[in-house]
């Protein structure tokens, strides 16, 4: 895999990891791998002809010592007091010095020896300041300038070769174990057989440190004794420009192995979801529950039915009918009962947003609890913890909204056939009514009494035409309240579904905005990792995530 | 120093004091600040108290140094003979060995013996009144071996200290030198593996001496000036696997003074004693001033988690106050039940005709469906509850998220971001047996009234869950424009119970059943808020940082000005 990714890919993959990081909330994951970015393209930039090599160490091992023996005359103060070095001296090759000139100014570097020699000159050689004595400003030299180092030659002597702080250091190292080498100076106040003590004993430690076969060299800058053969494995390892490329690989490598694990990836694994997918599945469904419980479209459906049957009667009901109508909208019945697009937005009165907002917030809870501590609190932001009350009403609001001013409450020309007839028949009832009130209240006292009255057979004409307006009103109003019945349900299942549907929608799609960002950002930071081909994850050199839960 | 006369109470201050250290030790955030408040305590317990008790006691002498700086080598040459082995693998010494006369390991030294684990090596030749040790290295890489250390620097009357010329510029020994000298122990000073050229070995010492006058260190010295010991590079005695005796002539002379001497051994022990108790109130003061530190972290932690909860909590209230937790789903299937079948003819009829009509109407009408909105009604209020119950948490944890003390609280139990586990099963089971109560009483109080038939008819469970649904939902907040299902399921519910026990009786239950919700969310917000407090630990009550300062002023006040 490590060999299809070309290494400008693979720095603009781990830019991008660090932009992901960024956006993700983790700034200062973010800035450090920022820095690493920048630092590798700047070492890049001034080229691999020449690698720089630095001797560290603690105080009194001899670090300049050894440089003055390499070149064979003073190069660095070499001092039996503590602490001699107090800035980093460069040698390098005469022909070289030009060349460099800017990379040991990166390096902030001023003192700069040359040679005139040849064998060494594909390597610029650093005389660092002490990591362990009482001046804290040597160790912050070193500390800035050793992740610029290509490689280090950690010089010890048999009494300071198992100090707790170079124990730190080496384990900082660890990435960078391949252009990591040992030198055990002072040999010669060691016995042949102490020596191979001491050797087998640092060998052990290192071991246990993680460094896995350390190279280890045995020099004396006092008699000479390792010096020259220090020498030749220097220029003989000079491939300048593979050092050069694996320091930056494993730079790259490293701050990519680090922003993963800070969101609770095992750079060893690769992507793998903070929340496990069936999981995921059924706290959204939890949630997408409690929505549609919220909106409650049966309820709805019920007021789509009463909306549909005022229609029904304001367009076709008898005058009765119609008197009804007009008293539930004074009395604000039809309100209560028959207003759907009301019934809608007002979905936040019944019951309590938990029902929605509980699952989706235990699934950013467990989602952050995939990633580091130091990690939680801003990827729980990123997931959208802090708003997603307010996140999750809008989104019902919008929906319901939307909804509620979709809603029609069909009409039917039926209605209006029978709002004419019902006006016909309530004409015959005014008229029979009338009638008979001027026959039989009014008693003679009208002209018009005089005349005859018409009879259906046995019946009388006024009260026959009463009754066939009453019977023909009840069985319009009868046609017209199965009529509206059916339409209503009919209008009422559909806008119920629909109704579900958008809000389903709806949760499914915003519910979990922010866990499909926080987990894009993750996949891209994968990817840094995955560019650096497994080489590193089986070395073991990156540290594996702790993560606990699978 | 002054011996105090009146008996037994001079001790009081270092007691109080030790008593306050080991509490501190106890609670501290941290392991770091355990250790230093344990160091401390040890210092108090193991030096000050027997030290101040018996000034004629034998002295310890530890020889302190960094790894391969020479301390087993030095030991040796002091006893005459390999005790101590020494070699070029590092670090060498695990168990500290101590030299010391058969008749001083009584009392004091054997506890100090026991409690430093030292390998004690008794004879009839060795010095007497002083025990040896031989400590372990303070820079080691194993933390054991550098708790070992310190602590013997704790409770040491003299410590001699050895480095080399490598190594005198180190930073971890000047960090030791630097609690040495808070802690005013006499010092002698060894330069172990001087280079064998005279110009360099006396620049080294000159560079050395001062370094230690730059520190302070100096006028620690066991007489006089701090003597500083050059041993040169190779001065050893391989017979007996230490430094060659010639070398360290100053060292022995001064022991083997104080070995003489009676009253010189007093002295010093006098010394180091007042050295010791005027370094306390320094050493306690930076504890006092951590503890004060944590104080206003820890008040401004818990000011966020109660403001949180709080806020949660009367939230909760709200709700349940406008009654509109619960959705109309269940709403709906109450009111359909009671709008039916004989509760409605119980409510739509005269009380007189209350039990011919049921009676007529016994078989008929559809189940109460109790069981299923009383279920309903409880999840719609745990719901209520897990979700305010979050907020906090999240609110508290965010809170706490941005403050050092915080963090490494909620670095400890990740559930912190979260509303406990189980609430959601709590809360269940609480009002389950909440609406146990409310049946119960419901039994008691049909079983008074004549109503009782009525109760038997619709069936107590159905009479429970319409009082559980008075509590959550009732008809004093809402406006009559406003009602909604709601308010209409109040209102025929209250009609449902006023029918049956009467106007004041359904006012007293409620109320009652009311209050004891109340007190059962308190519980349950107190709980989810104690997590926090947990979490904390307990990082030194409000009292500790003045006790502590209140023993160092009363042991300050031992030493003549």
């Amino acid at each position: 895999m490590s060999a299809a990714v070309p290494p400008y890919e693979r720095l603009a993959r781990l830019h991008a990891a660090a932009e992901a990081a960024q956006l993700i909330g983790l700034v200062d994951q973010a800035a450090a791998t920022a820095e690493v970015v920048e630092r590798i393209g700047a070492r890049a930039g001034f080229g691999g002809s020449v690698y720089v090599m630095a001797l560290a160490g603690g105080t009194g091992v001899g670090k300049s010592s050894i440089l003055n023996a390499l070149a064979g005359r003073p190069v660095s103060e070499a001092s039996p007091l503590r602490p001699t070095t107090d800035h980093p001296v460069a040698w390098v090759a005469a022909d070289r010095q030009s060349e460099l000139a800017p990379l040991l100014e990166w390096l902030e570097v001023g003192e700069v020896v040359a040679h005139e020699g040849t064998e060494l000159d594909d390597v610029a050689i650093l005389d660092l300041p002490d990591v362990d004595s009482v001046r804290p400003e040597h160790r912050a030299m070193v500390d800035a300038l050793l992740p610029r180092i290509d490689a280090v030659t950690w010089v010890v002597d048999p009494e300071k070769y198992d100090d707790a702080r170079a124990h730190a250091y080496w384990r900082t190292l660890l990435p960078h174990a391949d252009r990591l080498q040992f030198v055990l100076n002072k040999a010669d106040r060691l016995t042949d057989a102490e020596r191979a003590t001491v050797v087998e004993d640092l060998r052990r430690r290192l071991v246990a440190d993680g460094i896995k076969r350390p190279i280890i060299r045995v020099t004396s800058a006092l008699t000479g004794e390792g010096i020259d053969e220090l020498g030749s494995v220097l220029a003989r390892a000079a491939e300048a420009k593979a050092i050069v490329a694996r320091k930056l690989e494993a730079d790259r490598a490293q701050a990519a192995g680090a922003l993963a694990t800070a969101v609770g990836l095992d750079p060893a694994v690769g992507y793998r979801s903070l929340l496990d997918g069936r999981e995921r599945e059924a706290l959204v469904g939890e949630a997408i529950e409690g929505a549609v419980g919220l909106v409650d479209p049966d309820g709805l459906a019920r007021q789509v039915r009463g909306a549909v049957l005022y229609e029904a009667r304001a367009g076709g009901g008898s005058l009765l009918g119609r008197v009804v109508a007009l008293v539930g909208n004074l009395t604000g019945q039809r309100r209560r009962r028959a207003d759907p697009a009301a019934y809608l937005r007002g979905w936040r009165e019944r019951g309590a947003m938990g029902r929605v907002l509980n699952p989706v917030r235990r699934a950013m809870v467990e989602a952050a609890e995939g990633v580091p501590a130091p990690s939680r609190g801003p990827v729980l932001e990123a997931l959208g913890a802090p708003t997603a009350e307010a996140d999750l009403m809008r989104t019902l609001d919008r929906t319901v909204a939307a909804e509620a001013s979709a809603l029609e409450i069909p009409n039917s020309p039926l209605w209006s056939v029978i709002g004419v007839l019902q006006l016909i028949v309530g004409a015959v009832l005014v008229f029979g009514l009338a009638w008979i009130v001027v026959l039989f209240v009014a008693g003679g006292s009208v002209p018009v009494a005089s005349v005859d009255v018409p009879l259906l057979g046995p019946i009388p004409m006024p009260l026959a035409l009463l009754a066939a307006a009453v019977l023909v009103s009840a069985l319009l109003g009868w046609i017209l309240g199965l009529h509206a019945g059916s339409v209503g349900r009919r209008v009422a299942g559909r806008v119920r579904d629909r109704v579900e549907a958008a809000v389903r929608e709806a949760i499914e799609r915003d519910a979990f905005i922010g866990l499909r960002r926080v987990e894009e950002a993750r996949r891209v930071i994968a990817s840094a990792v995955t560019a650096a081909g497994e080489e590193p994850a089986r070395r073991g050199s990156v540290p594996s995530s702790d993560r606990s839960r699978g | 120093m002054e011996q105090p006369t009146s008996g037994g109470s001079w001790a009081d201050p270092l007691i109080d004091l030790a008593n306050a250290l080991r509490r501190r030790a106890a609670t501290a955030p941290g392991e770091a600040r355990q250790a230093e408040a344990d160091a401390l305590d040890r210092h108090v317990e193991e030096y000050l108290l027997p030290r101040a008790a018996d000034l004629d006691a034998p002295l310890l002498v530890v020889i302190m140094g960094s790894t391969g700086s020479g301390k087993s080598s030095l030991l040796n040459a002091l006893a005459g003979a390999p005790v101590s082995p020494s070699g070029v693998l590092r670090p060498t010494t695990r168990r500290p060995v101590a030299i010391a006369h058969s008749d001083d390991m009584r009392g004091r030294m054997a506890k100090v013996a026991e409690s430093a684990e030292l390998r004690v090596l008794t004879s009839e030749r060795g010095p007497r009144g002083l025990v040896i040790v031989d400590a372990p290295d303070f820079d080691s890489i194993e933390a054991e071996n550098r708790e070992r250390a310190l602590a013997l620097l704790e409770i040491a009357d003299l410590v001699i200290f050895v480095t080399t010329a490598t190594r005198y510029a180190d930073q971890v020994p000047w960090a030791v030198l630097g609690r040495a000298r808070t802690r005013g122990v006499p010092l002698l000073a060894v330069v172990n593996r001087l280079p064998p050229d005279e110009g360099e070995a006396t620049a080294v010492l000159d560079d050395y001496r001062a370094l230690l006058e730059r520190g302070r260190v100096a006028d620690q010295a066991v007489t006089g000036d701090l003597e500083l010991v050059p041993v040169p590079e190779g001065a050893l005695d391989p017979e007996r696997d230490a430094l060659h005796p010639g070398a360290i002539g100053p060292i022995r002379a001064a022991l083997e003074r104080l070995v003489a001497s009676d009253r010189d051994r007093r002295e010093l022990a006098r010394r180091a004693l007042v050295g010791a108790l005027r370094g306390v109130p320094q050493a306690v003061e930076s504890i006092a001033a951590e503890i004060d530190e944590e104080q206003r972290a820890v008040a401004t932690l818990r000011e966020a988690a109660d403001k949180a909860y709080r806020q949660a909590r009367s939230n909760v209230d709200d709700e349940i106050r406008r009654g509109t937790f619960l959705r109309a789903e269940v709403l709906r299937q109450w009111q359909d039940f009671i709008g039916a079948g004989q509760v409605a003819r119980l409510l739509a009829q005269g009380i007189g005709r209350i039990t011919t009509t049921l009676r007529s109407l016994f078989e008929s009408g559809p189940p109460a469906p109790a069981a299923e909105v009383r279920e309903g009604a409880f999840a719609d209020l745990t719901a209520l509850v897990v979700e305010h119950a979050d907020t906090a948490a999240q609110r508290t944890a965010s809170a706490w998220s941005a403050d050092r003390f915080g963090e490494l609280a909620l670095a400890g139990d990740e559930r912190l971001w979260r509303s406990s586990p189980d609430l959601e099963r709590r809360m269940t089971d609480e009002l389950e047996s909440w609406a146990a109560a409310i049946g119960e009483r419901i039994r008691e109080l049909g079983a008074r009234r004549k109503g009782w038939a009525q109760v038997a008819s619709i069936g107590v469970n159905a009479i429970g869950t319409s009082a559980v649904l008075a509590v959550f939902i009732h008809t004093g907040g809402l406006t009559g424009a406003e009602v909604g299902i709601t308010a209409a399921t109040a209102v025929v519910n209250q009609k449902l119970l006023e029918a049956i026990f009467g106007e004041a009786n359904v006012a007293a239950f409620v109320a009652r059943a009311r209050q004891e919700l109340s007190a059962m969310l308190d519980a349950a917000f107190a709980d989810e808020r104690q997590r926090y407090e947990e979490a904390l630990g307990s990082t030194g009550d409000a009292t500790l940082a003045e006790e502590l300062r209140d023993a160092a002023r009363g042991v300050g006040a031992m030493v003549p000005a």
